[in-house]
């Protein structure tokens, strides 16, 4: 079982704890993942996102267990004048531990349709690099009175995908009432921490189909056991189970070793 | 056994669906749900503010859930509060007394903190039900008169014999949890918004968990998923059972069932 949406840092509105690598890889290896895509909440409301981009690579090197295989997701700001060196130095420093390229619009201040975004793009292309788009981080209604951060508009991801319909994309954060408008592109995936429905499982195969669903947990944030068990809401047939658990984890992150 | 203590149906017209229902059991059992308490139709009952005429309709549904499939439906009596006293009363005695209701449900049509309440909290204190209410916290904005958890303490405070479930421990978050935890008479569902990890640990950690119980929000919500809310938390499994089974089964006078089918 692989998990495209996990992350390690501190989220400064939850009253965890800062959680590191290795208590992310205990959380997801309670549940039985076996891989994780990570990426650094620090990189989200710190003024600068490479600082905990580093640092999460950093800490993903000097890992000695190898029960889990991580992946890092680093997240950019291309808004951010330096967004290509900080790219090329997560290359560079993560080299095959970077997969792809998590944006947080929302929380970065910018429109997907802005040209700092076509920018980040045609370098991602020419890296071979997918996108993660992360939606929301918390449910509107829960977040702090003084900082609320409307979804990133579903419709806007559906057009960017539609743009560049070689570019594989994921959403994170997608709630289940979103799958609708993001099912037009087939190049656009899901991953499943904010889906749900009495019939989630249903639900979200009439939209988006067995091969563009992955499962996400969004550790530490939400309790990883949860992510899981959307597995669990309903009967599915060997092989839809296996695409939304692992193989399209790998057409999106590459193989795992 | 695990008892779901919060499910609605989305029933056009609040008609009793039998593929529907087959299909809501069917998904409970799959994740070992085998009784759950049914609050109110999400559709055709009026919405904020139903009618009596609405609210007959939501309730006679919970009728028709529990005839059909007692073992498994467990109805509350949904009411309006601005609905004139007799017309409450005469609904209680319908549904509760003799009716198969094993609770009361208030929604958002008026505010917790509003003085109408007094005759339903007063009849249920009477009858030993619970009032299951519903209560959030949101920087969204509220709807109609809806309540946050600490207008559901101050219904507390005026009603100390009433036992109310406050419903929503996602949406009323940890506040809502300092809000009712001197509160005796509440206790709080585990329903409610994304399941933000260590939530659970925190409302068994300041309430007890002989006041937390497990709430699905289904159809809203996922059985599986949200069951596992509790199942993947820190928790002993003294203090799962509890949530899962034990607190509904005690409040809801099943105690002796539960203690057959575990041969205890």
């Amino acid at each position: 079982m692989y998990d495209a949406s996990t992350f390690v840092g501190t989220w400064p509105f939850d009253a965890g704890a800062t959680t590191t690598v290795g208590q992310l890889t205990r959380l997801l290896g309670q549940q039985g993942v076996r891989a994780a895509a990570i990426s650094p909440l620090g990189s989200i409301l710190a003024a600068e996102p490479q600082a905990a981009n580093r640092s999460l690579l950093r800490a993903l090197r000097r890992r000695q267990d190898d029960q889990i295989t991580l992946l890092g997701v680093p997240i950019l700001d291309p808004t951010q004048p330096l967004w290509p060196e900080h790219l090329a130095e997560c290359l560079i420093y993560g080299g095959s531990l970077v997969r792809a390229i998590k944006i947080v619009p929302n929380y970065h201040v910018y429109q997907l349709g802005e040209s700092v975004v076509a920018d980040l793009i045609a370098t991602l292309r020419r890296q071979a690099l997918p996108l993660v788009i992360q939606l929301r981080m918390v449910d509107e209604r829960a977040h702090h009175p003084l900082m609320k951060v409307p979804g990133v508009p579903v419709n806007d991801v559906a057009a960017l995908a539609a743009t560049y319909p070689d570019l594989p994309i994921l959403a994170c954060g997608a709630y289940q009432s979103e799958l609708a408008s993001l099912g037009s592109a087939h190049n656009l995936s899901v991953e499943l921490s904010f889906v749900e429905s009495g019939y989630l499982l249903r639900d979200a195969l009439a939209h988006l189909g067995p091969k563009r669903l992955l499962l996400g947990t969004h550790t530490p944030l939400h309790y990883s056991a949860v992510g899981v068990a959307k597995l669990a809401s309903d009967t599915i047939a060997p092989t839809i189970r296996q695409q939304i658990t692992e193989t399209n984890f790998v057409r999106f992150f590459g193989a795992i070793s | 056994m695990i008892i779901d203590g919060h499910i609605h149906f989305a029933s056009p017209q609040c008609q009793y669906d039998p593929v529907a229902v087959a299909e809501c059991i069917r998904l409970a059992r799959l994740a070992g749900i085998q009784r759950a308490v049914y609050l109110m139709n999400l559709v055709d009952a009026g919405g904020y503010d139903p009618t009596p005429a609405d609210i007959l309709r939501s309730n006679d549904l919970g009728v028709e859930l529990h005839r059909h499939h007692p073992d498994f439906f467990l109805p509350f009596c949904y009411l309006h509060p601005a609905h004139p006293p007799e017309q409450l009363l005469a609904e209680i005695e319908r549904m509760v007394v003799k009716g198969p209701c094993a609770g009361i449900k208030l929604w958002v049509s008026v505010n917790a903190t509003d003085l109408r309440l007094d005759p339903i909290m007063e009849q249920a204190a009477l009858l030993g039900v619970p009032v299951l209410h519903h209560a959030w916290y949101k920087a969204t904005g509220y709807v109609f008169q809806e309540s946050t958890p600490a207008e559901i303490a101050h219904l507390a405070q005026r009603h100390p014999k009433t036992t109310i479930i406050m419903a929503h421990l996602g949406g009323g978050g940890w506040r809502g949890v300092q809000d009712i935890k001197h509160c005796p008479n509440v206790l709080i569902d585990t329903s409610g918004a994304q399941p933000q990890a260590g939530l659970v640990e925190y409302a068994v950690r300041e309430l007890g968990a002989r006041r937390v119980i497990f709430g699905s929000d289904w159809p809203i919500r996922d059985f599986a998923t949200q069951r596992a809310r509790v199942t993947g938390a820190r928790l002993t499994a003294r203090q799962q059972d509890l949530i899962l089974v034990q607190n509904l089964a005690r409040l809801l006078h099943l105690h002796s069932e539960y203690l057959e089918r575990h041969n205890v």
